[in-house]
């Protein structure tokens, strides 16, 4: 998986260049590469074309350039965390569903918080149950 | 893999001891977050390798298609017991973040109190559950308390087999005691290939100390005579005709 650049599962490209363009697509923000990897492959397998990226920097980079359907992000990354990152798409994109995944407690009162502010559509618990994800990413799936 | 292949002889006593230790913790003004915040990122980063081995077990499986369905089947409760281990520990040491409620004292009791008494039945024993007559009002979290005092119940009933016990609650002027009391029964130790590599409900006293501690309560355990252990809280319960409108 490239290093610096948004990837593809499968590949190193954007979304445009795999033949992505005017398709769906689902964008996974990870740091943990073996989970991103990982959480990556089964989402494809259930039929979810993904795209996949290790900061929030470059999830906001890929949104300018095409916007994905499905946002699901990780809470704790460095920098920009999923909270960050899920208030600027919404404010930017109101429609888009951001899923936050987090190893943190369910209730804890940031996560809470953007949850009441309708900054996240769902919030999932890690590590991840894959048929809870899937049935979840489905109904944003449009 | 069989569970015979795998030596987990001591894994029990080893948890046994770390809910000891726990418990000891939830004793401490601050002592469970302290071992929270220090060991934050460790757990943060172990979640995320459980994530990605439940990942990788379920890729697997789906691979395989139907191969080797007794050993996913075995591999995956392996893993769902190591997660419910690492949820109980993070439970214990969370800052604990009450929804406090005004409501009937026994209202956590009356609900669970036959499926206790029966779990209690199947292993040769018995579980009085004794309520307090009066309606008496409490202001305290249902949900916490609901949690910890049924996965303590049910870890008892399991630690325990043929052993009479009893849970009762007081309501005495500016306190609130509630009383766990076993009696007779022998201590119920499964071969080690039978038991669940990781039995989280070994930590539900730790856990049930830290929510009696956010409650402002205190408690005292006596293991001398049987497994005794009283909660006693100063919040000062009311009665129904001193509730505001």
């Amino acid at each position: 998986m490239s290093e610096s650049s948004q990837s593809l599962v499968g590949s190193t490209a954007l979304p445009e260049a795999d033949g992505l363009a005017d398709s769906r697509f689902l964008l996974i923000v990870e740091d943990h590469e073996p989970s991103l990897l990982m959480l990556s492959r089964v989402l494809v397998h259930h039929g979810f074309p993904c795209v996949a990226v290790k900061s929030g920097a470059e999830a906001l980079a890929l949104c300018d350039a095409r916007r994905p359907n499905v946002v699901l992000t990780d809470f704790s990354m460095p920098v920009i965390d999923g909270l960050i990152l899920a208030r600027w798409l919404r404010s930017r994109y109101q429609e888009l569903p951001v899923i936050l995944m987090t190893a943190n407690e369910l209730d804890h009162p940031c996560i809470a918080r953007a949850f009441r502010e309708r900054d996240l559509a769902e919030i999932v618990a890690k590590p991840i149950d894959c048929k809870k994800i899937t049935t979840c990413i489905d109904q944003y799936w449009i | 893999m069989r569970r015979d292949e795998c030596d987990l002889s001591g894994v029990g006593e080893l948890q046994a001891t770390l809910g000891d230790v726990l418990a000891q913790f939830a004793s401490l003004d601050g002592g469970p977050e302290a071992v929270h915040a220090t060991l934050g990122e460790f757990f943060h980063e172990l979640r995320n390798r459980l994530n990605s081995l439940t990942l990788s077990i379920y890729l697997g499986e789906r691979s395989f298609e139907g191969v080797a369905s007794e050993q996913f089947s075995e591999l995956n409760r392996i893993t769902k017991d190591l997660i419910q281990f690492v949820e109980s520990f993070q439970n214990i040491c969370r800052p604990i973040r009450l929804k406090r409620v005004e409501l009937p004292l026994c209202a956590f009791l009356s609900e669970s109190a036959s499926r206790w008494s029966s779990l209690w039945q199947e292993r040769g024993g018995q579980l009085a559950v004794e309520e307090i007559r009066r309606p008496v009002m409490w202001e305290y979290d249902l949900t916490r308390w609901s949690q910890a005092l049924d996965d303590f119940i049910v870890w008892r009933a399991q630690a325990v087999r043929g052993c009479h016990a009893k849970l009762s609650c007081r309501a005495d002027g500016d306190r609130v005691t509630i009383h766990w009391r076993e009696q007779g029964g022998e201590r119920h130790e499964a071969p080690a290939a039978a038991r669940p590599v990781s039995d989280h409900l070994e930590l539900s006293l730790p856990y049930l100390l830290r929510v009696a501690r956010a409650h402002g309560g205190n408690w005292v355990i006596n293991k001398d005579q049987g497994f005794r252990l009283d909660f006693s809280f100063q919040h000062p319960p009311r009665m129904p005709s001193e509730i505001d409108p």
